[in-house]
């Protein structure tokens, strides 16, 4: 009776099904061994053996990208079997079948030569004696040669390579008999083509910016430097994920020293995965003092170029669309790439007001804290005098006011970078103006106070590096609290101390402060750069091998 | 990182934070005293004989509204006190114990001496008030014919929203009309101790009003420039 | 700690700021106060006599390139005259240092922390001075030459800014007290040029040691220069017995400083900037004293003696009892102090050093 048995259902009470799965906080699974030594085996020579290797070790029982083809070579007469290996949506497909399936599989002039003929090479008779020399028939060098018209062959002899090939988008070509295998270019994959910087944007310069694929980056820089002895090495960092990076550097500009030191620091990690430019940022800096930037990082293949050509080493990793730069000083966190394209005047005009938003970054607030709470009277009376009839009703102190509506700042900010695109700009209106304001009517925030913290915002906007601005904004909370305790005593204690702090720092083997210290002679050195005629040497902290960049005079049309 | 280590660690970042305590503990009350919230700003001094004690001492401050909003009549801007006391600092504590808030100086634009005051001698209080490290040397100093307290509740300025505005401008008046000098209390401070020179200050008067409520617009008037030794 | 060397300019950035952060104090009231009105002629005088001693020390130095004071007293007197010299220097430094600190501490007190204790004043320099003595060698003397031209500029605008207020007939009468007063006692002023004691430090460190000429008369010219401005400012602009009473003479004078309404009472920029310059010449002198110790002692690494210094500097500044205490030794004690050790004694040692090494040359020719 259904009905009843609803009714039952209704009234009685049933106890709810806990799902029930945990994670134990001790693994009881047995760690994987380090599968070191199984990748050093080298190929067996029987391909049955081998195809069953490559199965267990990419698990085609549950890949399901993983595609072995088997098929049988027909060379020479002679019939060998063979199979290929491939992850599927990685490789161009049109690719293996014209130029790797086909030559090898259809009968064609090339694998149709009948006969059992050796190649004679040289002949000579004396004494009715006949002495003929014969190259012997090579299969490896006749597939390679005659059958397998494909621009990038290689010959590899050991798993571990074979796997990182085919992890890449490469196809592998197993052989019976043969102890080597072919590990051949036909990457196919999807990816984003180029594009302009999303954050490093130019009025008159280029508008290219990095990809995620290494090899169109390094293409990218190469067609800008268009010399020979630009050299990207290759290094592969990351036990597990082997990510390919790029270490590219002027083999007869940069220094010697400075290219083993970049080398031997990217060489020896020991991480499992190097994801992105940031990570490998952190691993291979000197110090990371106080979230001080020490490389930079951009993602322009212009400003590469232009460091490169100074003498710099530059590193690209797969996967990031960013390279970093090495060794790095303070005036490149604080230049862009529209100084080297405008007239110096507007270029070192533009430097001027770079260098006012740090100081304004920094100290701002903490100047505002120290005048209002020690030392009232540099304030123009004026000012003053408007300044107090808005503080009358604000409830909180000085430092409780300034410190809210800083953090409020960087909780806007960061907001504004998850905000879906709708709303997107809404945000950035209703955060700024509508809140302010409304915090102003409602008595808890003076105005003066706003107009200071967005000087500071935007000033932060203005550096055109974001991890120096970004420590930049960090510290200005030190020197918040720092001018709160002791007014202008604090605020110069902290300026003194963080002066010695960034002169202390080392980037690469060159100081970190040098371009900016006056004591350095060269005049391309400073801060302010001079005329492009003028740019006659490379900076001299770089220790390059060729020291000039121009002649003393480089417009020989003029006379 | 072993464990003498992690220790270090531990107990250094406690003692940069006690540091910081520490100091924000012992700058606090210096804060406190200094801070912008608690100070009372003095616009204008004046200085008359008092009837009980020595002097009657009057201090002018500016009482801005909080809301922006329409202007209010010129006599709710300022705010005028008197007290009488043996000595300019007595008479700064006097204020400070009335007021609540502490008095500050350094943005008092005018000094301002009774010519009864004045023909007894002013050197001692020149000396009181330059020895203030928050006295400006570049205020101004005015002698007055009438009571300086008059003198004070009387002057409103026509052309401008704050009174201090108006004495800063009033006394550099010098370039474009001949009737005024700017004379401040360092010029006046080192003319008495210099064997060479003489001291001098601008006399100044009221029109005649026997009404302390008389509004007296634009009609500011600064008689003569007269050299005065003291 | 040897692995960068010093430029010349940061050289002449050392000696400088000593003369600095002696006369934001009251090193030109003690000048003023001894020659009257003839110390602008008094300096002149004293610059010159002061540039032949420079020139003396870099003739002196040629014979032993490379090697500072206490190499020379090794030399003279095997290991006794060494740790003699370089203890003398130590406590010279270490106690000069702390007195001026306390001075400094106390005016600024006065000034601005009317309710704190000037412990904990003092405190906050000390702190700067350890975090900035752990760093490495040539971080402050690095900061100092980017915070040099900043003070030099503050001087200069302070002179130019008082020209309304000067009254120029303060320097007669042109020779003051006398001449003998002026010229034969005036020869104490030598004191002022107390830069002159990191010039004995100077040739190990130097980036390029054949500049030391160099660095020895342009940083006595520059000193001169800097303290002509401030004696001058000061000169014209107060009476004499006027700037007996004051904290910091100059600081008064950049009381006056008015450009309209909206520029006036400069007087704290200007002491930010001062501060600064001191915290820099705490550095300076705790990192030679600390050099001078680890040369003496032979010991290998030397931040392990940075806490110890900076306490032993604290515990110096709170010796004296009071303001007038500490006063009395930064104007008289220490003038004997420069003139009989810095000048007299080191210039004695250098010159016997000469003597001895050119006998040892005339042996070995005999």
């Amino acid at each position: 009776m259904p009905l009843l048995e609803k009714l039952a259902h209704f009234l009685t009470w049933v106890p709810e099904k806990d799902y029930e799965f945990y994670l134990p906080e001790e693994s009881s699974t047995q760690p994987v061994p380090e599968e070191n030594k199984t990748q050093q085996q080298a190929i067996f020579p029987s391909v049955a053996v081998n195809l069953e290797y490559v199965k267990t070790a990419y698990n085609t029982m549950l890949n399901s990208d993983i595609v072995i083809r088997e098929f049988n070579i027909l060379a020479r007469n002679r019939q060998y079997e063979a199979f290929i290996l491939f992850i599927d949506g990685m490789v161009n497909s049109t690719m293996i079948n014209d130029f790797i399936l086909k030559p090898l599989m259809l009968r064609n002039s090339a694998n149709s030569f009948e006969g059992e003929q050796d190649r004679v090479i040289a002949e000579a008779v004396t004494n009715n004696i006949t002495v003929r020399k014969i190259k012997k028939f090579d299969i490896v060098s006749y597939i390679t040669s005659c059958l397998l018209p494909q621009n990038s062959v290689k010959q590899v002899h050991t798993f571990s390579e074979i796997f990182s090939g085919v992890n890449s988008g490469n196809c592998a070509l197993f052989i019976d008999t043969l102890n080597v295998v072919f590990d051949i270019e036909v990457k196919g994959f999807k990816q984003r083509s180029v594009s302009q910087p999303q954050n490093e944007t130019v009025i008159k310069g280029p508008h290219e910016a990095f990809v995620e694929n290494l090899r169109t980056n390094t293409s990218l820089l190469r067609k800008i430097v268009n010399n020979e002895n630009l050299i990207m090495e290759s290094v592969s960092v990351g036990n597990i994920t082997k990510t390919k990076c790029a270490i590219c550097y002027m083999k007869n500009i940069a220094n010697d020293d400075l290219i083993s030191e970049v080398q031997y620091r990217i060489h020896n990690l020991q991480i499992d995965s190097l994801l992105s430019v940031g990570q490998l940022e952190q691993l291979i800096v000197d110090q990371n003092t106080l979230g001080i930037p020490e490389i930079l990082s951009t993602e322009r293949p212009d400003k590469t170029s232009q460091y490169l050509l100074q003498g710099r080493v530059a590193v690209l990793v797969n996967g990031s669309p960013y390279a970093v730069i090495m060794p790095a000083t303070i005036s490149d966190f604080m230049s862009s790439t529209e100084d080297a394209n405008l007239k110096p005047y507007f270029a070192n005009f533009l430097k001027g007001l770079r260098l006012l938003a740090a100081f304004i970054t920094l100290l701002l607030p903490g100047l505002y804290v120290a005048i209002t709470c020690f030392h009232q009277e540099i304030l123009p009376t004026e000012l003053l005098f408007s300044i107090l009839p808005t503080r009358q009703n604000v409830p909180f102190p000085v430092i409780i006011e300034i410190l809210t509506l800083e953090i409020s700042f960087e909780l806007i900010r960061e907001a504004g970078l998850r905000v879906p695109s709708p709303i997107g700009s809404t945000i950035g209106i209703v955060g700024a103006l509508v809140l302010g304001q409304a915090a102003v009517s409602a008595g808890i925030i003076s105005p003066i106070l706003i107009i200071i913290v967005a000087i500071t915002g935007i000033a932060s906007f203005a550096i055109p590096d974001f991890s120096f601005g970004f420590h930049l904004r960090f510290f200005r909370f030190i020197f918040i609290l720092l001018g709160f305790i002791a007014g202008f005593l604090g605020i110069s204690i902290g300026i003194f101390v963080y002066l010695c702090i960034l002169c202390n720092l080392k980037s690469f083997g060159t100081s970190f402060i040098t371009s900016a210290c006056t004591c350095s002679n060269k005049k391309s050195n400073d801060y302010f750069i001079p005329p492009i005629w003028k740019q006659e040497k490379r900076p001299a902290f770089l220790s390059t091998k060729k020291e000039k960049n121009q002649e003393a005079i480089s417009m020989k049309w003029k006379n | 990182m072993n464990i003498p280590q992690i220790l270090k660690k531990i107990v250094i970042y406690i003692f940069i934070l006690f540091m910081i305590i520490l100091l924000i503990a012992s700058f606090s009350s210096s804060y406190a005293s200094l801070n912008i919230d608690n100070l009372a700003f003095v616009v204008a001094l004046g200085i008359d004989t008092g009837q009980t004690h020595q002097l009657k001492v009057t201090f002018q401050f500016t009482n801005l509204p909080s809301s922006m909003e329409g202007s209010s009549s010129k006599e709710s801007q300022t705010v005028n006190n008197t007290v009488e006391a043996p000595s300019i600092n007595t008479a700064i504590q006097l204020m400070n114990a009335y007021l609540g808030k502490k008095l500050n100086l350094s943005h008092c634009k005018l000094i301002i001496f009774s010519e009864e005051i004045a023909s007894q001698g002013v050197s001692e209080y020149i000396y009181t008030l330059m020895n203030d490290s928050q006295v400006r040397p570049s205020s101004n100093i005015i002698v007055s014919k009438c009571d300086a307290k008059t003198y004070i509740e009387e002057s409103f300025p026509s052309l401008e929203e704050l009174s201090s505005q108006y004495y800063e401008i009033f006394a550099q008046s010098d370039q474009y009309t001949g009737l005024v000098v700017n004379s401040t209390i360092g010029d006046f401070f080192n003319g008495l101790i210099c064997d060479e020179c003489s001291s001098y200050a601008i006399l100044g008067g009221l029109n005649s009003s026997q009404d302390a409520d008389f509004t007296i617009e634009g009609k500011r008037d600064s008689e003569n420039i007269r050299f005065s030794r003291f | 700690m040897n692995q960068t060397k010093l430029s010349s300019l940061e050289a002449i950035s050392l000696v400088l700021t000593i003369t600095i952060a002696h006369t934001v104090l009251s090193l030109p009231r003690i000048l003023l106060n001894s020659t009257k009105s003839a110390t602008l002629l008094n300096l002149l005088y004293v610059t010159g006599i002061v540039i032949l001693l420079a020139w003396l020390i870099y003739y002196c130095f040629k014979k032993f390139p490379g090697q500072d004071i206490l190499d020379v007293s090794h030399f003279l007197g095997g290991n006794i005259l060494k740790n003699i010299v370089g203890s003398l220097f130590i406590l010279y430094f270490v106690v000069s240092s702390s007195i001026l600190l306390r001075n400094f501490s106390q005016s600024i007190q006065v000034i601005y922390f009317p309710m704190t204790n000037v412990t904990f004043v003092i405190l906050f320099f000390i702190i700067a001075m350890t975090i900035v003595n752990y760093l490495s060698f040539h971080a402050s003397f690095k900061a100092t030459s980017f915070i040099m031209p900043f003070a030099i500029i503050s001087v200069l605008f302070l002179f130019l800014a008082n020209i309304d207020n000067f009254s120029f007939s303060r320097m007669f009468p042109l020779l003051g007290d006398g001449i003998i007063d002026t010229f034969i006692t005036g020869i104490g002023n030598v004191s002022a040029f107390c830069g002159i004691s990191v010039l004995y430090f100077l040739p190990p460190l130097l980036k390029k040691p054949e500049n030391y000429k160099k660095i020895c008369i342009a940083s006595i010219i520059i000193s001169a220069i800097y303290l002509f401005l401030c004696v001058a400012t000061l000169l014209f602009m107060f009476e004499f017995f006027i700037s007996n009473d004051e904290l910091m003479p100059l600081y008064s004078a950049t009381r006056y400083i008015e450009f309209g309404s909206f520029v006036q009472r400069l007087e704290s920029v200007f002491l930010l900037v001062w501060m600064i310059v001191f915290v820099c010449y705490l550095g300076i002198t705790s990192k030679i004293s600390i050099l001078c110790f680890k040369k003496i002692t032979k010991i290998k690494y030397h931040k392990p003696l940075v806490l110890p210094f900076s306490l032993f500097m604290f515990a110096i500044t709170l010796l004296p009892k009071n303001y007038a205490e500490s006063i009395f030794f930064e104007n008289t004690i220490f003038r004997y102090c420069v003139w009989f050790f810095i000048f007299a004694f080191c210039i004695g040692i250098l010159l016997i050093a000469n003597w001895k090494m050119r006998t040892n040359k005339k042996e070995e020719i005999s």
